[in-house]
């Protein structure tokens, strides 16, 4: 085949560079986003959706999700999750899922936080679960997130009925409200809540008016390090805790993604870090601008869990993020 | 000569005037004062800190990668006889990032020192398999043979690697950044260790700079004038490995340096390869300090890798070449 193509004419050998070239930069380019691009496939929407809806109306119940009215069993016994939010809240509610993805990669186990996953069966992760895997459980109830999955809302409902919330992170509380509706458990829903409310009460007034309590909270990456502001699932929660947070990161947004320079932004009274990925942290720990930090000098520096603190985004999860908070805070 | 000496001149005062450029500013500012005190007397503020630990390792591993990813792809593009030839057309960028993949797969690490040792070598094997590919066979590597072997292979190592990372999505999450090429965040440690390989590098491709006039006349009139062809392009592929692979082993791929800055070279300094790669080295340092500076300020408060910079600015210029040459033949 070299041969062959040696005997072609150099202009034709230039184009075919050219074109070679140009594969290569479009392969490269796209090669950042595969994660996310291959759950995209929903295009299977002329079909007929919830057929739910046809059962006798005596056995189910209408609930609202973010796509509107929902028919869904009265008592569900055969639950699909596809993300850790709703594992955490049902399990929580007593409620054991039949099938449940992992956080990354498909098979993973499922956090360490989560009691009771035993024989939970596993269907693939959250941005890609495995439609074929959900099918052979035959659920009679598939929970999820329109931000995540709504390309494959359609085809989730042709394999049973499904309540979406809107998203994860910030609106955790509503999506708790939905869950115990979709399960039935109403009043076990409302009953966690008013505990988490009150255990984020006692934890502000314990911390109220206390000084040098303001608490950093950032994910040190590979190239640089992520600054988790308040609306985070953790900052949330430390905002409803009344938990006071570094001028730099006392902001209404996700994040903010920083490199050593700007390691100003990092400094709190108490600083909070997490990782995914091994050797990020110990980058940093081991430049010398890291010891310039208030924190680092006065060794208030904890590392926390990232399954609950940036995936749990349910109420164990949130449960725990308390806990730790009065371990760092409340002295 | 003359002209040529005062250019080179005025291209070093150039670098140099970017290089404390690019210490001088970035997302954080800091006063001209501090910044000369981090050098003079030096007394562990966090701004003299910054300059000190993360601005100066930055400028400086800028300062060689430019330089030497504008040499490798000078010698590549005599070597290919091909204008759109560029360094990362030797299967050396994709051998790297399969190396790294592989062994933070493999030790389930992602340390700097790893990330660079395991680059160098995915990057030296791939472009020692493709030297060895394209010698295979009639006509010992011919410029064609050699690019059709390095696209192959280049595209070969992608498509595994790919493979792996869709297989692992922990590893993606981690290599993203470096598959983009950036400068941030680089250790003076790793810069030490991969400054030797560059220097050999840098030493070799002015030395066969010479050559390199014979060898782009073709395969023929090159053994006519009595030269080793064999061996010098066995020698130009080795100073390519070198450079090339250790920079991608400290900076990730950053592409199109080595693409464009052999041809502004040769714009200005002429096809006599004894100036172009000087040229060419001082143009390419000068080229990547810029876009770092430019990487800092494109968004508010918020760096991004100067690889996309560098792919901004090459990108027009390739369609440019390419419409060129189309017309030229």
């Amino acid at each position: 085949m070299i041969g062959h193509s040696m005997h072609t004419r150099r202009n034709k050998g230039t184009v075919g560079m050219l074109l070679l070239l140009v594969i290569i930069l479009v392969s490269g380019c796209s090669s950042g986003n595969n994660g996310k691009a291959n759950s995209s496939n929903g295009s299977n929407t002329g079909n007929t959706t919830n057929e739910a809806s046809t059962e006798t109306s005596s056995d189910t119940r209408t609930v609202k999700d973010a796509y509107g009215d929902v028919q869904v069993p009265t008592n569900p016994t055969k639950i699909v999750v596809l993300d850790i939010g709703a594992l955490d809240n049902l399990l929580e509610m007593g409620i054991v899922p039949i099938g449940a993805p992992s956080i990354l990669a498909a098979g993973d186990p499922y956090p360490k936080y989560l009691k009771n996953t035993d024989g939970i069966k596993n269907i693939g992760s959250v941005n890609e679960p495995n439609m074929e895997a959900i099918d052979a459980l035959q659920p009679d109830l598939i929970i999820g997130n329109k931000d995540t999955h709504d390309a494959i809302y359609k085809q989730l409902g042709e394999i049973a009925p499904t309540v979406f919330v809107e998203t994860l992170g910030t609106t955790w509380k509503e999506n708790l409200k939905l869950h115990s509706e979709a399960v039935n458990k109403q009043a076990e829903g409302d009953k966690l809540l008013a505990a988490y409310q009150q255990k984020t009460e006692e934890l502000k007034s314990k911390i109220a008016g206390k000084t040098g309590t303001a608490v950093s909270l950032f994910r040190p990456r590979a190239d640089k390090i992520q600054i988790y502001m308040k609306a985070t699932f953790a900052g949330a929660i430390m905002n409803d805790a009344g938990v006071v947070r570094p001028a730099a990161q006392n902001n209404d947004e996700f994040s903010k993604d920083v490199t050593e320079e700007q390691i100003a932004e990092l400094d709190g009274d108490v600083i909070l870090w997490f990782d995914r990925e091994a050797d990020a942290f110990a980058k940093l720990e081991k430049s010398s601008l890291w010891s310039s930090l208030k924190g680092v000098q006065n060794k208030n520096v904890h590392s926390v869990d990232w399954e609950y603190w940036l995936s749990g985004l349910g109420i164990q999860a949130a449960t725990k993020i308390v806990d730790d908070l009065n371990k760092f805070l409340v002295k | 000569m003359k002209t040529k000496i005062i250019g080179l001149i005025i291209l070093f005062i150039l670098v140099l005037l970017a290089f404390l450029l690019s210490i001088s500013i970035g997302v954080v500012s800091i006063p001209f004062r501090s910044i000369v005190d981090a050098f003079w007397s030096f007394d562990g503020s966090r701004e003299q800190l910054i300059v000190r630990d993360v601005r100066l390792p930055r400028a400086l591993v800028a300062l060689v990668v430019g330089c030497s990813l504008a040499i490798a792809g000078c010698v590549m593009q005599a070597l290919s006889r091909n204008d759109l030839a560029g360094p990362e057309l030797f299967g050396i960028n994709y051998g790297a990032a399969l190396a790294i993949v592989i062994a933070m797969f493999v030790s389930g690490s992602a340390s700097t020192y790893l990330f660079a040792s395991s680059a160098l070598l995915g990057a030296a094997l791939a472009g020692i398999f493709v030297f060895l590919l394209s010698s295979l066979g009639r006509g010992a590597l011919t410029p064609i043979k050699l690019v059709i072997a390095g696209s192959t292979m280049n595209l070969l190592l992608a498509s595994i690697t790919q493979g792996i990372l869709i297989l692992n999505e922990q590893s993606l999450d981690t290599i993203r950044f470096w598959l983009a090429g950036s400068l941030t965040g680089r250790e003076m440690e790793t810069f030490w260790k991969v400054l030797p390989i560059m220097a050999i590098g840098l030493i070799g491709g002015l030395l066969i700079s010479k050559h390199l006039n014979i060898i782009r006349l073709g395969e023929e009139m090159a053994q006519g004038l009595g030269q080793h062809v064999f061996y010098i392009k066995a020698l130009c592929v080795a100073v390519v490995v070198l450079l090339a692979g250790s920079s991608v082993a400290i900076a990730g791929p950053i592409g199109f340096i080595g693409l464009a800055v052999s041809h502004l070279a040769r714009a200005i300094a002429g096809h006599d390869y004894r100036w172009t790669i000087p040229y060419a080295a001082g143009a390419g340092s000068l080229l990547l300090l810029l876009a770092d500076i430019g990487a800092r300020f494109i968004l508010p408060e918020q760096e991004i890798p100067v690889g996309v910079v560098t792919a901004f600015l090459g990108a027009p210029f390739l369609i440019y070449l390419a419409q060129r040459k189309e017309r030229a033949t």
